[in-house]
């Protein structure tokens, strides 16, 4: 009660002082209010005593109540409508400044009344003659736009405020740009900036004048502007590189933020590349020796940069060492990188700080420095021993946690290098007793399931984890059931009791449906099929690969287009966590020249997490191969299967049907096949599949196609001309398609230029929704019609795909002019990757002219567009044989006379853009080297003709 | 962009709040509560905290922890410079950024952020123009303020869209000085052989510039290649530096940074000091501890201020040891011991006369022996060398007829807390 009263008094004498006749005493009470306000106390019952000090002319005054009136006329609409008159007022008040606060103080009134009153002040403030006034009317569109957004689109200011962007002064320029930026992030959708080569420029030249924070917004403008070509892209590095230096670390990294996107469009060889790479370390280093905050936001993005061009900051590794006092998120961040910095050279400093890192006192911290060292082993093949050393070293400080941690890397050491370590399993063991953390008795459980022949008392050991099987984790149940049944495949004499155990106690006494499922699945396989069972279960597992913890490329890409965001800081796509607002897709422009740069991703599996599964996939189902002809064990067999069939009495009756059906299923085709299921199913449905991707008439033409081709020239040739075909070579390896490997090559058949293209799947799951694009290029080429693969692709099958190209694309001039750029998505990924069409492909059929034609033609492109060179004859054609062979490339000879000896052959070649290339050959009889000399229009074709003609003549 | 600000205490008390657009409720510092639990130091809060509708950015400096709202994506680091500026500004205003100056000075502190801010953008960020706007509380702002009755200026700060928004134009003084101060920061690890594992220098010059009207200086300097990675104040001309490797600018009044640099570790640094150590314990809960301190490649000047901190392992109970110069104290709560060295003589080559503290730990009866010795933490002050050996051949005035009176210092030092000794 008194505290009201209090409070009650504390207002009310405001209230009077507020009243009061002096200036003086009206002032300081002002100030107590807004005191009051910014401690969150609530003095909107003051409103219309504050709104009465708004008439006297003192600027001071003035901003207090416009402090006020912007907390509190949200409440209060009915009353802040008084105000209105005053604004008015002020918004044609001689000093710019207070222009100006009337103008920022409406905005940031969200009150229709008042909003309503807002435009006409607003637009002419954005004309005001003084640039103070229009920087902050550039701002209020931004506010407006927050409170009302059709009366912006109404009013125009969106177009007044794109005027500003070429406004004289700089800071007005930056505060157009940051205002533009606030809508667009509101709004996405809309196309807020005009993003061209003048506009930018502007922006570069404001960029050198005005405020740091306005050169963040410059700058992330500027990213999102896609360069015309490398030299566009190289000019804005050069311009922006200065800011590098800035001492405002927000702009260093929307700089770098710029650079690393247009990099991306630049020749990685070229010296300018090596330049900047060299100019882009020093900041992110200084970035480092700042506050932890900034050093934490640095390091995520370092962290990107390092995963995206890891030579930038290759010689840096020791700023990355860690100090006990750095606070633990920056530690681990450091931690991070210095893994990803890791190579041959300097592991040996690396893991004397990792070894140092693990003797500290944070718990966390420690455990990540183990993990750490795991993850050199992993990553670095010759520094494997040292790394298992250090462990071992650790292992033996006997602290509980470092222990335990060491044992779960050291599995993973195990599965990268099997069959290297296991001297020091021994080890491992004494250490049994100690393990509490699930993860760390699953991984012990593994290595003694993995490595049961060595351990001569393997038996025991997971005897001892069965007894209280009811109380483990889940993770560590599944992992003892599978390493028992191991135990049984590899030592089945002494441990058939445990089997029977471990499968009683899954089937019947627990609920959880992964383990009981597996439990059935392993104790079917065991009863029916124990070959396949020890095929499956002691299946070669794959190896884990070294840089499991890389994001994918495709993520890392968009994350690297947000750098400096909370998305670099998250590691996540901004769509995935800014709320409800449509996010557009950032993508990094792509370079249009030879090989792209993710050559040096090489991913299979993205984290732990999927390899995990691999592993327990791997397992499924499985038995012994010497099973029958052991006596002792017919016998072990006839009592699984009893008690099987006892469980299935006990459960319901749907259960058995399903595992049935299951079951036979796997069963059935590793009986077939011998345990690799996939090449008959890959005959099962690749055919259709082929039947579906190719015109009907095109099967035969396959075989034609090859008739031609071996047999050589003459006779079937002229009735279905097909050109030479290079055997396929492989586009994507698996290592870089996630498992799929594309190998691909081009035809031409039927007058069409074909695609053929193998794709197998050599990943662990199916694949599906596959899906093709071509880049644009320089003769146009795009599918026909879309890629249709209508069946999954399952592991280890291959379908060959044949996908018709036509010619009247929209056209990008490539270097090579036959390279082109393909895009294949499916429900994995997508890939990126480069190809080169033979040139020859594109040779059409009716480039046949007559000779006076030829003759003309020849005379009319100028002497310095002939081209000559030496051909090599290599198979000692003959001129019958050479001109056949060429005919059926499309190449035509137009005629054939005799000079001086020397048969002169005068051909013809139209690409299929309509460009004719004449050819004159000379040959001297008894000589290899055929004279050739050729004349273009286009030069620029000339020397993949050479290379066709090469070509053509050596194949067989 | 910046929607809202708290200052916290460390006591967990949002005692100051700012919105910049609509007003956020104060609930929200539940979730940078919730993170500060989980965490043991102050210092170990993650910077960016998100919460299911927004994303606070919390700095942590001078037991004040300040808080930003943001409701959509914006680069983290922008608001992270931007608090840490507002806490410069604050410094600037009052002496310094402490709860109560802030709770002292509530309405300019309002004004101020309300200034700086506009709907979450920045606005005015410059110290210079600020002043010009809010002055501040001083003396002489309370006698004016008797006189005139009024404070505030009316007119636009005049300089602020020029190209120099830095620097007032009508700066006046009757006894015209620039000091330069050469600071560099020593940041190293040293493992127990006395290798060096990694060490860099973090240099500043801080500038203190008392000079009328428009003054244009240049700075030259002996051996200016050795700075190859700079961040530069807003005022120095890049061109000019990377052309002829001059400093030239034209200064903003008062004190400020003009540059900072960074140089790195592959060309590894002289160490000015060395610590000879020797810990060992012992089975039945007792060791031996014995350090001592000498300096090395000082070129003559001597250690000032060097203390060497060491936080034991837990099992320690109690240190006795009696050191040869300066004072030792052990916290047996946080185990912290300090040794207060002093100054260290260079002529005290004679290593019988080098500082030394040595004496027995005591460890808790029944605790493991500790598996790692302790780091050692050591501080340090060199006057009149910069360790980097970087040197200012010249200071030149163009633009103004008087001449000042220009000095140029040097200082080596350490970081708190970043030059560490592992035993």
């Amino acid at each position: 009660m008194a505290e009201i009263e209090s409070k009650k008094g504390e207002i009310y004498e405001l209230k009077a002082e507020l009243n009061s006749d002096k200036r003086e005493r009206k002032k300081e009470a002002l100030k107590k209010v807004i005191a009051s306000m910014t401690v969150g106390k609530d003095v909107s019952q003051l409103f219309p005593d504050v709104i009465n000090c708004m008439q006297i002319d003192n600027l001071e005054l003035k901003k207090l109540v416009y402090l006020y009136l912007m907390n509190y006329a949200k409440t209060q609409p009915e009353m802040a409508i008084l105000a209105v008159n005053t604004f008015a007022k002020d918004c044609n008040d001689p000093s710019p400044l207070i222009r100006a606060l009337a103008v920022r103080t409406m905005g940031c009134i969200r009150v229709d009344k008042i909003t309503e009153h807002l435009c006409e002040p607003l637009r002419k403030c954005l004309k005001d003659e003084d640039p103070y006034v229009r920087k902050t009317a550039a701002v209020c569109v931004a506010k407006l736009y927050d409170i009302n957004q059709q009366l912006v689109f109404d009013q125009g200011f969106l177009d007044l405020l794109k005027d500003l962007l070429s406004d004289s002064n700089p800071m007005v320029v930056a505060n157009a740009v940051a205002a533009l930026s606030e809508i667009s992030e509101q709004s996405p959708q809309i196309q807020v900036f005009d993003l061209n080569g003048p506009t930018v420029n502007k922006l570069l030249t404001a960029l050198n004048e005005c405020s740091e924070w306005g050169q963040v917004f410059i700058l992330d403008t500027i990213a999102n502007y896609p360069p015309k070509d490398d030299k566009d892209a190289q000019s804005i590095c050069e311009r922006i590189t200065p800011r590098l230096a800035h001492a405002n670390s927000a702009v260093v990294l929307s700089t770098v933020k710029v650079l690393m996107k247009f990099l991306e469009l630049i020749d990685p060889n070229s010296e300018f590349v090596q330049n900047l790479y060299r100019k882009l370390a020093p900041p992110l280093v200084t970035l480092l020796s700042t506050e932890p905050e900034i050093q934490y936001v640095a390091l995520r993005n370092i962290n990107l940069i390092v995963q995206k061009r890891s030579d930038i900051l290759k010689n840096e590794m020791k700023v990355f060492f860690v100090k006990y006092n750095d606070p633990i998120y920056v530690k681990l961040e450091k931690l991070d990188i210095m893994i990803r910095l890791t190579n041959s050279n300097n592991i040996a400093q690396v893991l004397a700080e990792l070894k140092e890192y693990a003797t500290e006192v944070d718990v966390d911290f420690v455990r990540k420095a183990v993990r750490a060292i795991g993850r050199c082993a992993i990553k670095v093949e010759p520094a494997a021993e040292r790394c298992v050393n250090t462990l071992i070293d650790l292992i033996q400080t006997k602290v509980n946690y470092v222990v335990q941690e060491a044992i779960v890397v050291i599995k993973d050491i195990f599965r990268k290098y099997p069959n290297k370590y296991e001297s020091i399993i021994a080890i491992l063991c004494e250490n049994l007793d100690s393990l509490d953390e699930p993860e760390a008795r699953a991984s012990m459980i593994w290595i003694v399931g993995e490595y049961a022949e060595r351990i001569d008392n393997a038996d025991e050991l997971l005897e001892g984890f069965l007894d209280g099987f009811k109380d483990e984790n889940n993770q560590v149940q599944l992992q003892l059931l599978t390493a028992i049944v191991k135990l049984f495949l590899k030592k089945p004499t002494e441990t058939q009791e445990l089997v029977t155990k471990v499968l009683t106690l899954v089937t019947q006494e627990t609920d959880n449906p992964d383990l009981r499922d597996r439990g059935y699945i392993y104790w079917r396989l065991l009863s029916t099929d124990p070959k396949a069972a020890k095929e499956v279960v002691l299946a070669e597992k794959p190896l884990i690969s070294e840089e499991t913890d890389l994001l994918e490329p495709t993520l890392l890409d968009e994350l690297i287009c947000h750098i400096g965001s909370l998305a670099s800081v998250y590691h996540k796509p901004p769509n995935t966590f800014v709320e409800g607002r449509f996010i557009m897709k950032k993508k990094l422009p792509f370079r249009t020249g030879i090989h792209h740069e993710y050559e040096d991703i090489t991913t299979m599996q993205t984290n732990q997490q999927q390899q995990q599964q691999v592993v327990i996939s791997s397992n499924v189902g499985s038995l012994i191969d010497d099973f029958d002809m052991l006596g002792p064990m017919s016998n072990t067999s006839s009592t699984t299967m009893n008690t099987f069939e006892h469980t299935q009495q006990q459960t319901s009756s749907a259960i058995p049907n399903l595992l049935d059906d299951e079951l036979s299923s796997i069963l059935g085709l590793d009986s077939n096949v011998g345990g690799h299921q996939t090449p008959m199913m890959n005959t099962n449905t690749s055919l259709p599949i082929n039947r579906l991707t190719t015109s009907t008439g095109n099967d035969l033409d396959d075989l034609f196609g090859d008739i031609n081709l071996h047999t050589g020239p003459s006779s079937i040739s002229f009735s279905s001309p097909n050109t030479l075909v290079l055997p396929k070579e492989i586009w994507v390896s698996a290592q870089k398609g996630k498992g799929l490997e594309i190998s691909g090559t081009f035809a031409r058949r039927n007058n069409q230029i074909v695609m053929e293209m193998d794709f197998t799947n050599k990943a662990l799951q199916s694949m599906n929704d596959f899906a093709l694009q071509l880049n644009r290029n320089s003769f146009g080429l795009t599918p026909l019609q879309p890629l249709q693969i209508l069946n999954p692709l399952f592991p280890n099958q291959t379908i060959p795909i044949q996908l018709i190209l036509n010619a009247n694309g929209p056209i990008m001039k490539m270097d090579p002019l036959t390279n082109l750029q393909i895009a294949i998505k499916n429900n994995i990924d997508i890939f990126y990757f480069n190809c080169i069409v033979p040139i020859h492909i594109l040779f059409v059929h009716n480039g046949e002219i007559d000779k006076m034609t030829f003759l003309q033609t020849w005379q009319d492109i100028p002497e310095n567009n002939e081209i000559k060179y030496q051909l090599q004859n290599i198979n000692n054609l003959s001129i019958d044989d050479l001109q056949n062979k060429l005919r059926l490339n499309n190449i035509h000879t137009i005629t054939r006379t005799i000079i001086e000896q020397k048969e002169m052959l005068y051909q013809t070649i139209k690409l299929t853009n309509g460009i004719f290339i004449l050819i004159e050959l000379k040959i001297t009889p008894g000589n290899r080297t055929i004279a050739f000399s050729l004349k273009t229009k286009v030069p620029d074709v000339a020397n993949l003709i050479i290379q066709a003609y090469e070509l053509i003549l050596s194949s067989n | 962009m910046i929607h809202s600000l708290f200052i916290i205490n460390e006591a967990g008390d949002a005692f100051m709040e700012k919105h910049w657009k609509t007003v956020v409720s104060k609930s929200i510092c539940d979730y940078f509560y919730e993170a500060q639990k989980k965490c043991v130091n102050p210092e170990d809060i993650p910077p960016v905290i998100a919460t299911p509708h927004h994303y606070l950015i919390n700095i942590y400096r001078n037991n004040l922890y300040f808080v930003a709202v943001l409701t959509n994506e914006i680069a983290p680091l922008f608001v992270i410079e931007f608090l840490h500026r507002i806490m410069d500004l604050f410094e600037n205003y009052f002496g310094e950024c402490t709860e109560k100056s802030v709770k002292d000075n509530y309405v300019i502190v309002y004004e101020l952020l309300d200034e700086i801010l506009d709907s979450g953008l920045p606005l005015i960020t410059e110290t210079n123009i600020l002043k010009e706007l809010i002055k501040p509380p001083n003396l002489l702002r309370k006698v004016a303020h008797f006189v005139t009755g009024d404070s505030t200026n009316t007119t636009l700060p005049s300089k602020q869209l020029s190209n120099i928004p830095w620097r007032p134009f009508d700066v006046s003084y009757r006894n015209n000085e620039a000091f330069f101060d050469i600071v560099e920061e020593i940041d190293a690890i040293i493992d127990q052989n006395g290798t060096i594992v990694m060490s860099e220098i973090q240099g500043y010059i801080d500038c203190c510039i008392k000079l009328s009207g428009m003054p244009d200086l240049t700075l030259n300097f002996v051996n200016p290649r050795l700075l190859d990675d700079i961040s530069f104040h807003p005022c120095v001309r890049l061109r000019k530096w990377e052309s002829e490797h001059v400093l030239s600018f034209i200064p903003p009044d008062g004190n400020f940074r003009l540059i900072s640099y960074h140089i790195a570790t592959q060309n590894t640094i002289c160490m000015p000091i060395y610590v000879k150590h020797h810990i060992q314990y012992r089975e039945g809960s007792s060791g031996r501890f014995e350090l001592t301190v000498g300096p090395k490649q000082t070129m003559g000047k001597s250690l000032e201020n060097v203390i060497i901190e060491c936080t034991m392992p837990k099992s320690v109970l109690n240190c006795t040891l009696t050191p040869s110069q300066g004072k030792s104290t052990f916290d047996p709560i946080k185990k912290i011991l300090i040794w207060n060295i002093g100054t260290i003589e260079t002529k005290t080559q004679n290593s019988a006369h080098l500082p030394t503290i040595r004496g027995n730990i005591i460890l808790v009866t029944g605790q493991p022996i500790p598996e790692s010795n302790p780091i050692l933490n050591i501080s340090f002050q060199i006057n009149q060398l910069a360790i980097s050996g970087i040197r200012v051949q010249r200071v030149d005035m163009n633009g103004e007829i008087y001449k000042p009176y220009k000095g140029v210092k040097y200082i080596t030092t350490v970081k708190k807390g970043r030059f560490q000794i592992r035993t």
